[in-house]
């Protein structure tokens, strides 16, 4: 797997990029600001770009801006946007257009080898990664909204999972219960939500989470 | 004599003429209810009122000012006596116009500022305030108002009295066309009046007392209009009172600054720095086991690892604390969802916003909210807080209640005080209320517009 790293910080880019070398994916191109990014997804056409949010020159949402240009022009490169900060409006924006193949986390995540490569591996299959924070944060603003609020506490819990992108099985490992449980609560959690059951399962599985972070 | 609650001129009370639709039913019918309104309402009463009270009070505060004066210039040339009555006759005359102002708000419905008061400090002597009331040059134009309100006040009352007296003859003489009258004193003597003068002296009388209301709100309107002349505060009172508000605004302005620098070094120095001091520490001892017991220093190198994540979290809070990025990005909206997920408690949030406010207002309102999030997480012992901002008549409105238990204090120095030293930097009005057993209720009002 080939990748585009953008942060301007040195460090963090050369931290990454041993990461990555860990989960052994190849960095083509090191970049610091939102105009190199785009130079060097087109020269290189990669599987996964990784985007600062906060580049030169204004320090802002260049790499937000840049993220969505590449999901525009290049559908087929996956993205993982990271950030010192989260918001879930930002989130709700880079995923307005299509949850498959994004990701959106904490830069801390980073500093948890194993998961941080789980995420990126996920991600460059086409799943989707949203930081539990970013979750949280729409889970406190949606606390008493329909259709989620219909949600029980553990069906929350698992959409929160989904959310983040784990699989059917990636949440009975981590709530500790059968992914036969686990099944039953996103089915659940579909009918809660009014998707219907046609759609095929990972078409719902998207909605279900698109639904929960544009409440 | 800063008594008065809010030192600003209120415009004249237009009085109302019933009422105004543009769908009235007939002109006749508006016509008499706009006479009616203007006999019941209450101004017209005290209008009238106060040209009796004027004219009272005005011979007596114009007969004691006058005497005042009489004493100050005679005693003017005495050393050490002369300042002191001077500022004894000042004394009295302000204390009149106090009245005066009164008189005026509460009869005339307008509200005159006072100028401000030269009053020594508490512990001062008699002597010494006399003294300060003596230099204080502001208190003449009040004798004068005075001493020129007694023949002002006169004149009202005798157009008033001979207004009545006028439109009284007409109805009198009307009563007896032909025969000797005498109205109050005065022998008109026989009269032979035909039809149309009778009708005439008729319609002069009732066009009278029609009059009434209008001519008594007008002497009103001139009363109250010699009174802000002379008793309100001077232009150059006006902008010096302007000018120690605005210093006082930037005052607070730099304290809160300064306070919320102080705040920044502590969370580094008490939080961060122990931090990584404990995690530089951690990662040397595993160094030097890493040969000798390496078991031991597996165990050490996974506590930094947590102790360096939970660094970087803890930095994270301290920056977005200080100043979220997305609020500048996206607006107090989008910048409240990583505040509220941040609370324990449930927090319903209700914007009307109908733009974004100009940035220092929207970041003032978002810190308010910020602080009254970290108290309701702190200390309130709260089931649920409600946040809401709207602006309303060009003033951004912020409250937050919760109903933990209460007893909230704005202690010098606190992220409080703080917070209301930064609204009140914007010239907005920062209010707390939280008795014990609660709720607690945060509010603050941003003006927006200059």
């Amino acid at each position: 797997m080939r990748a585009v790293i953008a942060d301007d910080s040195v460090l963090l880019r050369e931290g990454i990029t041993r990461l990555l070398a860990e989960g052994g994916i190849e960095v083509v191109a090191g970049v610091g600001d939102a105009e190199a990014l785009l130079v060097a997804v087109e020269a290189h056409e990669p599987d996964l770009a990784i985007v600062d949010v906060r580049m030169p020159p204004r320090h802002r949402e260049e790499g937000l801006r840049a993220a969505i240009e590449i999901r525009r022009r290049w559908p087929k490169v996956a993205l993982l946007v990271l950030s010192q900060f989260v918001e879930e409006r930002y989130a709700s924006e880079l995923l307005a257009a299509e949850t498959s193949g994004v990701g959106y986390l904490l830069k801390d995540r980073v500093a948890d080898v194993a998961e941080f490569l789980d995420v990126v591996e996920r991600v460059a299959a086409g799943g989707s990664a949203i930081d539990s924070e970013v979750v949280r944060q729409i889970l406190a603003r949606t606390h008493r909204t329909d259709p989620l609020a219909r949600l029980s506490p553990r069906e929350t819990e698992v959409l929160a999972l989904m959310a983040e992108g784990h699989s059917n099985g990636s949440i009975a490992d981590r709530l500790f219960v059968s992914s036969g449980a686990v099944e039953k609560h996103v089915s659940n959690i579909f009918m809660k939500l009014d998707l219907p059951p046609d759609d095929k399962r990972h078409q719902r599985r998207v909605m279900a989470v698109v639904r929960y972070l544009n409440s | 004599m800063g008594d008065d609650p809010e030192p600003r001129e209120l415009p004249l009370r237009v009085a109302s003429f019933g009422p105004r639709r543009r769908d009235a039913p007939r002109p006749a019918v508006t016509a008499f209810r706009w006479l009616l309104h203007s006999f019941s309402a209450k101004r017209t009463w005290t209008a009238s009122a106060n040209l009796v009270v004027n004219l009272v009070v005005g011979a007596g505060f114009a007969l004691a000012t006058a005497l005042a004066l009489l004493v100050t210039l005679a005693t003017a040339w005495v050393v050490g006596v002369g300042t002191m009555v001077r500022g004894g006759a000042l004394f009295l005359s302000a204390h009149m116009s106090r009245f005066d102002r009164r008189r005026v708000e509460r009869l005339g419905g307008v509200r005159i500022a006072a100028p401000s008061s030269p009053e020594p400090g508490a512990g001062a002597s008699l002597r010494e305030r006399q003294v300060a009331w003596g230099r204080a040059t502001w208190l003449w134009p009040l004798s004068a108002y005075q001493l020129a309100r007694l023949p002002a006040a006169g004149a009202a009352a005798f157009v008033a009295v001979g207004w009545w007296w006028a439109t009284i003859a007409c109805f009198v003489v009307a009563s007896q066309p032909s025969g000797p009258v005498q109205i109050v004193g005065w022998d008109v003597g026989p009269m032979s009046l035909g039809a149309a003068g009778v009708a005439g002296l008729v319609v002069t009388g009732v066009a009278g007392v029609l009059a009434w209301p209008a001519l008594v709100r007008m002497a009103m309107k001139l009363d109250a209009a010699l009174a802000m002349h002379l008793l309100g505060p001077s232009r150059s009172g006006q902008l010096a009172a302007e000018v120690s508000r605005l210093s006082e605004a930037r005052a607070l302005a730099v304290t809160s600054a300064e306070a919320e620098r102080r705040r920044i070094e502590r969370d580094l120095h008490d939080g961060l720095q122990p931090q990584l001091v404990s995690l530089a520490l951690d990662l040397g001892l595993a160094k030097a086991r890493i040969e000798t017991d390496p078991g031991a220093a597996r165990a050490m190198v996974e506590r930094a690892h947590e102790e360096a994540k939970q660094a970087a979290r803890d930095l994270r809070k301290l920056v977005r604390g200080i100043h979220p990025s997305v609020l500048d990005e996206r607006g107090i909206d989008a910048a409240l969802s990583a505040l509220i997920a941040s609370c324990p408690v449930p927090v319903s949030v209700a914007l009307d916003l109908p733009r974004r406010p100009e940035a220092t207002r929207e970041a003032a309102a978002y810190f308010v909210v910020a602080e009254a999030i970290t108290n309701v997480t702190r200390h309130a012992g709260a089931r649920r807080a409600s946040v809401t901002i709207a602006e309303r008549s060009g003033a951004l409105h912020v409250a937050v209640v919760d109903d933990g238990r209460g007893g909230a204090r704005q202690d010098p120095g606190g992220g409080l005080a703080g917070l209301a030293a930064r609204v009140a930097s914007l010239d907005g009005t920062f209010s707390l209320s939280s008795p014990v057993g609660g709720p607690t209720r945060i509010e603050a009002v941003i003006p927006c517009e200059p």
